[in-house]
């Protein structure tokens, strides 16, 4: 048996010093220090190569670029043809039009899309043989196949005023 | 070239590691290596640190790793490739070693992914692809990239979800004889069908899991080889190849092409002609189901859209045309990331040597074994051929 009482000089004794960020994970009852230094980060990324790119989406219009040089094109847009190496780049307007390759919806979403709804994403060839990967509207899942015509739209975004492109099914 | 072996191979446990550090998960694996060669840290000329990072705290995990180790002041850097990260580590010190530049070389692959939320491993593997296009205004996610390949995969050969699930259930059959899995548990064909969908074919149960965890391997050349042990395991050929970032620059969605290219250049280097009954087993990379299909037609263990079937025949079960991922593959042993490809070829050396306890030990017959390791969705590739014959004069 073990004495319960406690002499006076352990009374006396200071309380241990603790650190509030030591703490005993609830799943396994392991310590763990919870980090006390948080990081924000949003990251600034130039658009000087692609300006045309985004003037041309503000008029309502998807395009990519085509060499100048040696008639490359391109999408996503680039400032530069690793082709032959120029950087004399002109815009190439895509066809409206195309046909799905492949698509996915996705459930499980990124934290920083957390607001908004399960979305549906697809690939589609666009005439002329450009692909474009988008968010896909309009449509029911269980709607959507392989292979179906789809046309590309734009419209500035509600949720974070995105000017964003997308796939929706082509009127036949 | 000079030849390469491997003379020796550790693992820690994978799963939810809250237990241990970064630096003190990799010792676990170091450790059991270097007892393994039965070699100490001043044997070993320089090491390779794989590890992808950004959930966990250390930005510079190879010195991290190497202090914590004891191999500093070893030549050392961090190599990165996505998903097969160590595939590319282990493609590095095979290099030195080979040129001459080195004798023994050690590579650790570690990942401590759950010292970020979950959320925030699904936001970063995720951002792995192509940020500015693909992820910035449409949020893709890793199962999101496959599941676009298993989507126009189901639908150009008539494949099924079910056809899927019989991945996941042999994999998981044999990470349940894997006292290192992390899931070692089986799984039916209810349980997998009814898992909730992450992105659409692909469901819980197809997807591989966001995992804590090492492996090691010490690679040496021939001379230190024959000295260290009777049983070198060669590295026969390493074959690598890249993709596109942006998964709208694919050429389809059917197959990988940088697999195709990596196995292609391997097979050349090893001067194996791709007949999969000459393997004794396979280790591929089974992210997600789908992952695994593709990898049976790209390394052309069967034509292409015959991959689901060698799986509805269960064909690459012990017993079938080649056994795949005996020790329960990404899906049941976890995928820390930058220890996956370390940890394959760990495995498949052996497996070689026969060490393996129980019934997921493969029967070796030929002496040779391959490693399929992908990064991101096809954004590289690596294929490594193993055997115990050494090969050449």
């Amino acid at each position: 048996m073990t004495s319960k009482l406690v002499s006076p000089k352990q009374r006396q004794r200071k309380k241990p010093l603790t650190d509030s960020q030591i703490v005993v994970d609830e799943k396994t009852q392991l310590p763990q220090l919870v980090s006390r230094r948080v990081l924000e980060q949003r990251y600034v990324i130039p658009v000087v190569r692609i300006m045309p790119f985004y003037r041309n989406l503000m008029k309502g219009r998807l395009v990519g670029t085509r060499c100048k040089v040696c008639g490359a094109t391109y999408f996503p847009p680039r400032g530069d043809c690793c082709k032959c190496g120029s950087s004399d780049m002109s815009v190439k307007k895509l066809s409206e039009k195309g046909e799905l390759v492949s698509f996915t919806k996705i459930f499980v979403k990124p934290s920083s899309f957390s607001q908004f709804p399960d979305y549906m994403v697809g690939v589609a060839r666009m005439e002329g043989d450009l692909k474009v990967l988008s968010w896909l509207r309009g449509v029911q899942p269980d709607r959507v196949k392989v292979g179906m015509k789809v046309a590309v739209k734009i419209q500035k975004r509600v949720e974070d005023g995105a000017l964003e492109y997308y796939l929706e099914p082509a009127p036949s | 070239m000079r030849s390469v072996a491997v003379v020796g191979a550790g693992q820690s446990k994978f799963g939810r590691r809250n237990d241990a550090r970064l630096d003190e998960l990799a010792w676990e694996s170091v450790k059991q290596a270097m007892d393994d060669a039965g070699i100490v840290q001043n044997d070993i000329d320089s090491f390779v640190v794989s590890t992808v990072g950004g959930w966990s705290a250390e930005l510079l995990p190879a010195v991290f790793v190497g202090e914590y180790c004891g191999l500093e002041p070893k030549p050392t850097m961090r190599v990165e490739a996505a998903c097969a990260s160590g595939s590319a580590a282990i493609y590095q010190a095979y290099s030195s070693i080979a040129s001459g530049l080195a004798d023994v070389v050690a590579v650790v692959g570690v990942e401590k992914m759950t010292e970020s939320p979950t959320s925030v491993a699904v936001e970063l593997i995720g951002r792995a692809g192509n940020y500015f296009w693909e992820f910035e205004n449409f949020g893709m996610t890793f199962p999101g990239y496959y599941a676009l390949y298993a989507t126009a995969y189901l639908s150009k050969y008539g494949a099924t979800e079910k056809d899927l699930a019989e991945i996941a259930i042999k994999n998981h059959y044999y990470g349940s004889m894997n006292p290192k899995a992390q899931f070692q548990k089986k799984v039916n064909l209810d349980e997998v069908m009814s898992s909730k969908y992450v992105a659409w074919p692909l469901k819980l149960l197809d997807c591989s899991p966001i995992t804590d965890g090492s492996a090691a391997v010490i690679l040496a050349s021939e001379k230190m080889a024959r000295k260290l042990t009777k049983d070198p395991i060669w590295i026969r050929g390493i074959g690598a190849a890249s993709g596109t970032a942006n998964m709208s620059l694919r050429e389809d969605f059917v197959g990988l092409k940088a697999a195709r290219l990596a196995a292609k250049s391997a097979y050349q280097r090893a001067g194996f002609d791709g007949d999969p009954k000459k393997l004794d087993l396979a280790e591929v990379h089974d992210c997600f189901t789908i992952a695994e299909l593709l990898a049976y037609e790209d390394l052309g263990f069967s034509r292409k859209g015959g991959g689901f079937k060698m799986a509805r025949e269960g064909q690459t079960y012990k017993g079938g045309v080649l056994p795949v991922n005996l020790s329960g593959g990404l899906k049941a042993k976890g995928h820390p990331i930058g220890a996956t490809g370390v940890s394959m070829v760990g495995e498949v050396t052996r497996q070689l040597k026969s060490q393996i306890k129980g019934d997921r030990q493969a029967d070796i017959r030929n002496g040779w074994g391959l490693v399929h390791n992908i990064g991101g969705t096809g954004h590289y590739a690596y294929v490594t051929l193993l055997s115990q014959d050494k090969g050449g004069q």
